[in-house]
């Protein structure tokens, strides 16, 4: 699956939350994020939700729902993500450590070149 | 918020200068929180030096509040010291969830309209009062479809949840008109059913129309284009309907035009936020 997973603090589902609706909300956010599980649920939607256990209170909202509007959704998500929205802030801050890191190598690397051609 | 209308930009590094060239124009800039979340001291006191020049608020755009899935305490941590830092005269964020059960969607995206949806909401807002030390103001969002297994309309699970929360809303016209073509709904009658009176805050923007796959066509609400007629009339329809000071931001996210012709359309903001006060007032009087 393409989709990008958080820690289990930030995706866990209230336990007050009614399950029809963690389950819509999960399987909405499926649906944007990762483009095979798009791709399979517009090839046989019957198939896609029952590979995901939704309800079936929930699944003729599915059946029903705008396919041109979801394609064009995700599409649009799909471009967000990889122009690194504002939205991965936190994802870079993974990152951020190895960043400092090599921009400090990169100084001192660049800090000695100037010494050797002083020291000439 | 202050008492009187005020206008200004979605900050941009890249329209830094002509912003400081024309602040005497611009009232306050709207900077993005979650770019500024992992920042270094000097990116906090570059910002600050800019808070120096103009008023700034703080508009977040990855905590999902409008979930039935607990908000990111991490995230909302960050919010906290970036708002205790900054001390912004409020912070805002969206009607939307950006993930569920694990899957990071990446983008603000609508959620299934339910009343357990509205039940999350309002319990995440609370929670971000609690952590962040204020109530944010929440903005409506564009949407290309109508979320699969919604119980109400848009307009009615707004206002449930800013009446649920006690919270202002910031009202993104490019937005309603957005939605009003996706969804098929009259942008001016949506106007008539939101709680106008909580109204803080309203965006500006503007987008474009694309064809959706098997016909028809859509709005695509990208930033990159100059806002459309219909918006400075909504504003107008604002203005008239409500007497509340407002602070309007445009928001410009790429292709940007040299800043003359983003400060016009700021003006035309200003002329046409004020013909809905002049309207309101013309009515008043001749009542």
């Amino acid at each position: 699956m393409n989709a990008r997973r958080t820690a289990d603090r930030s995706g866990a589902p209230s336990t007050m939350g009614g399950q029809p609706t963690i389950d819509a909300e999960a399987f909405l956010a499926r649906l944007y994020a990762d483009p095979r599980a798009l791709e399979r649920f517009m090839g046989d939607a019957e198939r896609e939700m029952n590979a995901a256990g939704l309800p079936e209170a929930l699944r003729e909202s599915f059946r029903c729902v705008d396919r041109a509007g979801l394609r064009l959704a995700a599409r649009s998500a799909t471009y967000k993500r990889e122009r690194k929205h504002p939205q991965c802030g936190v994802e870079r801050s993974k990152f951020r450590g190895l960043r400092i890191v090599l921009s400090r190598v990169v100084q001192w690397l660049r800090l000695g070149k100037r010494r050797q051609v002083h020291s000439r | 918020m202050n008492g009187r209308d005020r206008f200004g930009f979605g900050y941009r590094p890249e329209l830094v200068a002509g912003i400081l060239a024309h602040r005497d124009e611009i009232d306050l800039l709207e900077v993005i929180a979650d770019d500024y979340f992992d920042a270094d001291e000097d990116r906090l006191r570059s910002l600050e030096l800019l808070q120096s020049h103009l008023p700034i608020v703080l508009h977040g755009v990855s905590l999902g509040l409008a979930s039935v899935h607990a908000v990111d305490e991490h995230r909302l941590a960050c919010m906290k010291r970036l708002v205790a830092r900054l001390q912004p005269e409020c912070w805002s964020e969206h009607l939307a969830f950006v993930r569920a059960s694990g899957i990071e969607i990446g983008h603000l995206t609508a959620p299934p309209r339910t009343r357990d949806n509205i039940d999350g909401a309002v319990r995440n807002l609370r929670r971000a009062c609690e952590v962040v030390g204020t109530m944010p103001v929440m903005e409506n969002i564009s949407t290309m479809l109508d979320p699969p297994g919604s119980e109400m309309s848009e307009a009615e699970w707004i206002t449930r949840i800013l009446e649920g929360a006690g919270c202002d809303l910031l009202l993104d016209l490019h937005n309603v008109y957005v939605n009003s073509i996706n969804l098929g709904y009259d942008s001016f009658g949506f106007l008539e059913a939101i709680p106008l009176e909580r109204v803080t805050i309203i965006h500006v923007a503007g987008g474009k129309l694309i064809e959706a796959p098997g016909g028809g066509v859509r709005v695509l609400d990208d930033h990159l284009h100059d806002v459309p007629d219909i918006v400075y009339e909504l504003l107008t329809e604002v203005g008239r309907r409500t007497p509340k000071p407002i602070a309007v931001i445009l928001e410009r996210d790429g292709e940007y035009p040299p800043i003359d012709d983003l400060l016009e359309q700021l003006r035309r903001c200003r002329a046409a936020l004020a013909a809905g006060r002049t309207r309101a007032m013309q009515f008043a009087g001749s009542r």
